[in-house]
């Protein structure tokens, strides 16, 4: 593979596909953005790579790898087209999918018509087999084949395309599962199963009977798009090497991606977060809050200790999915949201959102709702003519007769209308942001807070103030931020053993070592299994600990990762009280901690992205200005701002504002009395004192 | 006043606090029924005690918090509140909702000012009484349903009064479970505290004060906005109660809602007298109930706080089932007050039918087990919650499995139960033909097996709807009544009051079947693909469709 030399990254999402790719001998990036085939997608991955291959000049049989992020699992579960599956449960049990944890949703508490999403398998194709394991994992019941062997029969009656096994206590004893798996294989040999103490070994079983159904649903789907698209691309580029990223930010090969195409799912918008946490350990950033703002979410990631937070506790589309996947938390918040006033007068942003189609008003494609898009270009901070690189022209009269409409119903003036919806749709986002730092008890006032996507660089200084963050952070190529996060991922899988709740201090080291070198030789094996040699592999330890009695478990990794020893688990116990002490502003004293879960993550080490860096001194950035016009700033009104080319900027440079800096996919917002200075990398870095919101 | 935009921006940020507390609450709270059921609440008030922002939990516990501030605020003065003080009650007769849901509240100041108040309401496993759980049916007085603290302060400037918790652990059988819950509640008031300040050092005392009130301001417009759009009139209606546990008689509820311009009355004067059992509603809790209903028919998007209730009058005569005097037993409250929240929405259904439901399950049914683990002799008390089914709409069926009125309550993982306690849960299932027909269905109820796996065991409990079965509206058909049922199927079977106090044996199965829904509309205008598809998943049998759809039904097409 000595003339391969390049490495692809092909982020698929709803309206583009994302490309970048690498010279790993020189570091060059180049980037590609080429509309999504929704009909088959792999149409545009391979459409995307030969407009790079042509952009950057170089052959298809010069590209190594690609790395792909395929939204093609959370589409299948936003439009609900994924399998047939088959449900097979303990007797007694097929409704537990069904009536969940009974909770209402948050925003039904008074309305009486708002439901949560329906089960991802239909009662008929929810089965029962006869057999029972108590808490211990002992036989209560032994399975009956007979009951089992009923259920296949009617499962390939009804032509079931994928089969999901959740029994009472699997993940203790995976007796019953395994053998109801081989007598159903029997029947139906060619249907994919999937097998809940395999996919996510952790006690709820309604969390678990979800996590194991989802990936039966996605299984077929995810099966036919590599089926599809592996050739294809070996037929382009030749013996090059398939990654596909999973939602807890790591790569890996397709064989797995087919086994557990859940993991799949939602690995564009962790490829943002992978990426803000490769940017900010460039800038020596460790702790950062990742935002992407696009047309029509508000994707917010956080990132400690230089990398990105991972969490066991996570949902796609309100289901939940006990897996590990990055921490994100996604609002309805974005470019295209719409501002309306409620029966109390009250201003209100969202979640409603005009999409890409009609769009905001000033899209005029037949829009008239006033949109976040509408309220900044009314203030003077987008450019009509160089919206998207000037391929889509905005309609200034549009916008402010949209925003007109509303600031006459809100009796205020239209500028003031239109910093409304703005500061509206910051404190929703702010809101978000805070539940996922400032509620978990974590501080976000030494954050970073790291803008990117579409809408980003226009509201990140707002946030990061109202927030009391330290810096605005805008990274290089704001526009495929996350398709450069493919690029810097490592190859990762994740084990877990449960333990039960086991007494910290009366545990047997022994028998917590054997557990974690089992999984250590398994990581180790699947990832030589991929072609990583011995340098190239690390292994991490983590566990869940937490107070006996409660119900919620911390998890944290092995302070010490040798060998377990008591001081090791001394210290593991010091840093879970430290960690408990900083979430819940609270300890209980002298109680027993009990170890929940046993976890060991194996990764494997990739080539990685070196961003072009330009060495020069820094000097005036006069020379990058393009334009000036007014731009509107509360408090301050109509003030005259220079509009820069963030393409003509080099390392070093100091943007002060007001300013706004410009380039093909984004713009940024540099407020009065604010300055960006511009890294060699070309990112902006905004610090922030203390003072007030700049809005 | 500030204006529209800036108190959207502390709403969000008083909500997001209120949000915390409740994080913080179930993530260090030991009883199940905190972290799994999550029957708890969070709120904040400004210094007089108004409602200014609530958690997204149950809110039951929360419309009736202000009558709860009004008692503190009158006993406690600014100047004897300091920083980490804290305060607690479970009185009933004092704003309180009943013995096991215990209150505790903190004064926030900023600058040394007394700024507001930030509280929380959590169901206890345990705090003493007759039987463990505090849930036995029949009871009646109430000094024989638990410890009953009147406000006490807990926590004197941050350092707890072991004197009380003394007191406490002398009366309760989980000592460590529920101390651990009482200082999970103090964990999540100290952080809401420390936000609150924050949040005042951030936007200056002064805008955010004024915010607080407009809020208030804006959720009284609201109210009245969506009262004036009703037409004028007074709509009545009643509903009952099965019995009170101890005499076998229905208790009436009955409900005359006057719409006037933007305000309402709603009168229960017309309800029987307080009841010998204990299925009196506190006044808090009847409060919640109304509260409840008029938000989610009149505006379901308004912020609830203080603000909405300013436009409601409620009379409630002291000494009747909705208004009880001490020592009236009050545990079983809950089946009294989903009786006023049902009575008003099928009173408010001609009005507004796109934000009703027809007859849901309409009580709580809440068990307690208590007895000693046999492996380690240790006390134990499991406590279950379980709601029922909602009635259909006039859009939709109800939500099967899903929790209705009043309550957000999430259920107790089977893997969760049998871990803690000597239990095995061998059926949790939903029950086919329980569920009214109509033209849009209601839901179906829930069936819970439970085994016992401990010899001597107490079975407290309370539910209801085991004889008045869920109405349907417009033309649609009532729901199933439920059961608890000792060893079904067996030549023991034996069919459990609903409302009781017993002892169990070893190998006792207890069936809880609870109550299911009523349905809307005629059944004969329900759509035959949905007849079809409630046929093939067995959620509704052929001879069913028979008897209340006349047989419709086309197949179903394959999905």
């Amino acid at each position: 593979m000595t003339d391969r030399y390049l490495r692809a990254a092909v982020d698929v999402g709803g309206t583009f596909t994302d490309i970048a790719l690498s010279d790993v001998r020189t570091g060059r990036l180049i980037s590609a953005k080429v509309l999504t085939t929704p009909g088959n997608r792999a149409d545009g991955v391979l459409g995307g790579i030969d407009v790079a291959l042509d952009v950057s000049g170089a052959k298809p049989e010069e590209v190594a790898e690609i790395v792909h992020g395929s939204t093609t699992g959370t589409n299948a579960l936003i439009e609900r087209t994924g399998a047939k599956v088959g449900l097979l449960t303990t007797e007694g049990f097929r409704d537990v999918l069904e009536i969940g944890r009974c909770m209402r949703p948050m925003e039904g508490l008074y309305d009486v018509t708002i439901d949560r999403p329906l089960p991802l398998v239909p009662r008929y194709l929810r089965l029962e087999a006869r057999e029972r394991l108590d808490a211990q994992g002992q036989v209560v019941q032994p399975l009956d084949e007979a009951s089992v062997a009923a259920a296949a029969e009617l499962f390939a009656l009804e032509g079931v395309e994928a089969v999901a096994i959740c029994f009472l206590f699997a993940f203790r004893n995976a007796v019953h599962e395994e053998r109801a798996a081989e007598i159903i294989t029997a029947a139906l040999p060619n249907v994919p199963i999937t097998l809940s103490h395999q996919i996510s070994p952790e006690y709820r079983e309604y969390e678990r009977s979800s996590t194991a159904v989802m990936n039966a649903y996605l299984t077929p789907i995810m099966n036919t798009y590599l089926d599809d698209l592996e050739p294809r691309l070996q037929a382009r580029l030749g013996p090059s090497r398939l990654s596909i990223i999973q939602a807890n930010g790591g790569s890996t090969s397709v064989e797995i991606a087919r086994a557990k195409a859940l993991t799949t799912v939602n690995s564009g918008p962790a490829g943002g977060v992978v990426a803000a946490a490769f940017y900010g350990r460039r800038h020596g950033r460790k702790r950062i809050v990742s935002v992407d703002m696009g047309g029509t979410s508000f994707d917010i990631g956080l990132v400690e200790d230089g990398a990105s937070t991972v969490t066991t506790d996570g949902a796609f589309q309100d289901l939940p999915v006990k897996i590990p996947i990055i921490d994100l938390h996604i609002i309805g918040a974005g470019g295209g949201s719409i501002a309306w006033q409620d029966p109390g007068g009250a201003l209100n942003v969202g979640p409603r959102s005009a999409g890409s189609d009609p769009g905001p008003a000033c899209y005029g494609r037949g829009g008239n709702a006033p949109t976040v898009t509408d309220a900044n270009l009314v203030l003077g901070r987008l450019n009509p003519e160089y919206f998207n690189g000037g391929r889509i022209k905005l309609d200034a009269d549009a916008a402010r007769a949209a925003v007109g409409e509303l600031a006459k119903e809100l009796d205020m003036g239209l500028e003031d209308a239109a910093l409304g919806i703005l500061r509206v749709v910051n404190a929703n986002m702010v809101k978000g942001i805070a539940t996922v730092t400032i509620q978990r008890g974590i501080d976000v006032r030494d954050f970073s807070l790291l803008s990117f996507g579409g809408a980003g660089g226009l509201h990140a200084v707002d946030l990061a103030v109202e927030l009391g963050m330290v810096e605005a952070v805008i990274p290089p190529l704001p526009g495929i931020f996350s398709a450069v996060g493919l690029l810097v991922t490592e190859t990762r899988q994740d084990y877990v053993t449960a333990l039960g709740n086991v007494d910290s201090s009366s545990t047997d080291l022994d028998g917590l070592e054997t557990h974690f070198a089992r999984m250590e030789a398994e990581g180790a094996a699947d990832m030589a299994a991929q072609g990583f040699g011995q340098d190239d592999i690390e292994l991490r330890r983590a566990a869940d600990l937490k107070i006996a009695g409660q119900t919620y478990e911390l998890s944290l990794p092995l302070p010490d990762q040798g060998t377990l020893t008591q001081a090791g688990l001394s210290a593991l116990i010091e840093a879970f009280s430290a960690l408990y002490r900083e979430r819940y502003a609270f300890f209980f004293e002298g109680e027993p901690i009990e170890l929940v879960n046993l976890r060991v993550t194996a990764f494997g080490r990739n080539a990685t992205v070196d961003l072009p860096e330009d060495e020069s001194p820094g000097g005036d950035p006069a020379g990058a200005i393009k334009d000036r016009r007014p731009v509107y700033f509360e408090g301050a009104g109509w003030v005259e701002c220079a509009i820069y080319d963030r393409d003509r900027l080099a390392g070093g440079m100091i943007v002060t504002g007001p300013a706004i800096i410009e380039e093909e996919t984004s713009a940024t917002l540099v407020s009065p009395k604010r300055s960006a200075e511009v890294t060699a990398d070309h990112g902006l870095i905004i610090a922030l004192g203390q003072e007030g919101s700049s809005t | 006043m500030t204006d529209m935009i800036t108190m959207q921006v502390i709403r969000y940020a008083l909500e997001q606090i209120a949000d915390e507390m409740g994080y913080t609450l179930v993530r260090t709270g030991r009883s199940t029924i905190i972290t799994e059921i999550k029957d708890i609440s969070c709120v904040i008030t400004d210094a007089k005690g108004q409602t200014v922002a609530q958690a997204h939990h149950t809110p039951s516990l929360l419309a009736g918090f202000e009558i709860t501030m009004r008692e503190l605020v009158s006993k406690f003065s600014a100047d004897n509140l300091s920083p980490g003080d804290v305060i607690i009650t479970n009185d009933p007769y004092k704003g309180g909702q009943h013995i096991m849901d215990l209150y505790a509240i903190a004064p926030a100041f900023h600058d040394g000012e007394l700024i507001g108040f930030v509280g929380n309401i959590a169901h206890h496993s345990d705090l003493g009484g007759v039987a463990a759980g505090g849930v036995a049916g029949g009871i009646r007085e109430i000094y024989l349903e638990g410890l009953r603290l009147p406000m006490v302060k807990l926590y004197k400037a941050g350092v707890e009064d072991e004197e009380i918790t003394g007191i406490i652990a002398n009366q309760i059988r989980v000592p460590d479970k529920t101390l651990g819950d009482i200082r999970a509640q103090v964990a999540s008031l100290m952080v809401g505290t420390d936000r609150l300040d924050r949040l005042y050092t951030r936007h200056g005392a002064n805008l955010v004060q004024q915010a607080c009130d407009d809020l208030l301001d804006y959720s009284e417009r609201r109210m009245r906005k969506g009262l004036e759009a009703l037409p004028d009139g007074t709509y009545e209606a009643e509903d009952f109660i099965d019995d009170d546990g101890i005499v076998d008689e229905l208790i009436r509820v009955a409900i005359k809602v006057t719409i006037a311009g933007d305000r309402v009355i709603v009168d229960l004067s017309d309800s029987d007298p307080q009841a010998q059992g204990n299925t009196n509603s506190t006044i808090a809790n009847t409060h919640a109930a109304i509260y409840y209903t008029l938000i989610a028919v009149v505006d379901p998007h308004m912020p609830p706080n203080s603000g909405c209730y300013r436009p409601i009058e409620v009379i409630a005569k002291p000494g009747t089932i909705v208004n009880p005097l001490p020592p009236g037993a009050v545990a079983a409250r809950t089946n009294c007050s989903a009786k006023i929240v049902e009575a008003m929405l099928f009173a408010l259904a001609p009005l507004a039918p796109d934000r009703v439901t027809a007859g849901s399950h309409g009580q709580i049914t809440t068990c307690g087990f208590g007895g000693r683990d046999p492996e380690t002799g240790e006390p134990f008390i499991y406590t279950d919650i379980q709601g029922g089914g909602n009635g259909g709409r006039a859009h939709s069926d109800g939500a099967d499995g899903q929790d209705g009125h009043l309550a957000r309550f999430m259920n107790t993982p089977v893997e969760a139960v049998e871990q803690r306690f000597p239990v095995r849960i061998e059926r949790y299932a939903l029950i086919p033909d329980s569920g009214g027909a109509g033209k849009y269905r209601g839901s179906l109820a829930l069936q819970r097996d439970i085994r016992l796996l401990a010899d001597g065991v107490s079975f407290a409990r309370y539910s209801d709807r085991h004889k008045v079965a869920p109405k349907g509206l417009f033309g649609g058909l009532e729901g199933a009544p439920g059961a608890i049922i000792r060893n079904p199927d067996s030549n023991h079977e034996e069919r459990m009051a609903s409302k009781g106090l017993d002892t169990l044996a070893q190998d006792d199965l207890i069936s809880i079947r609870l109550p299911g829904a009523g349905g809307f509309g005629s059944p004969g205008e329900r759509m035959p693909e949905a007849i079809a598809a409630d046929l093939r998943d067995g959620k509704v049998s052929q001879e069913v469709v028979d008897r209340d759809y006349g047989g419709g039904g086309t197949p179903a097409a394959d999905e």
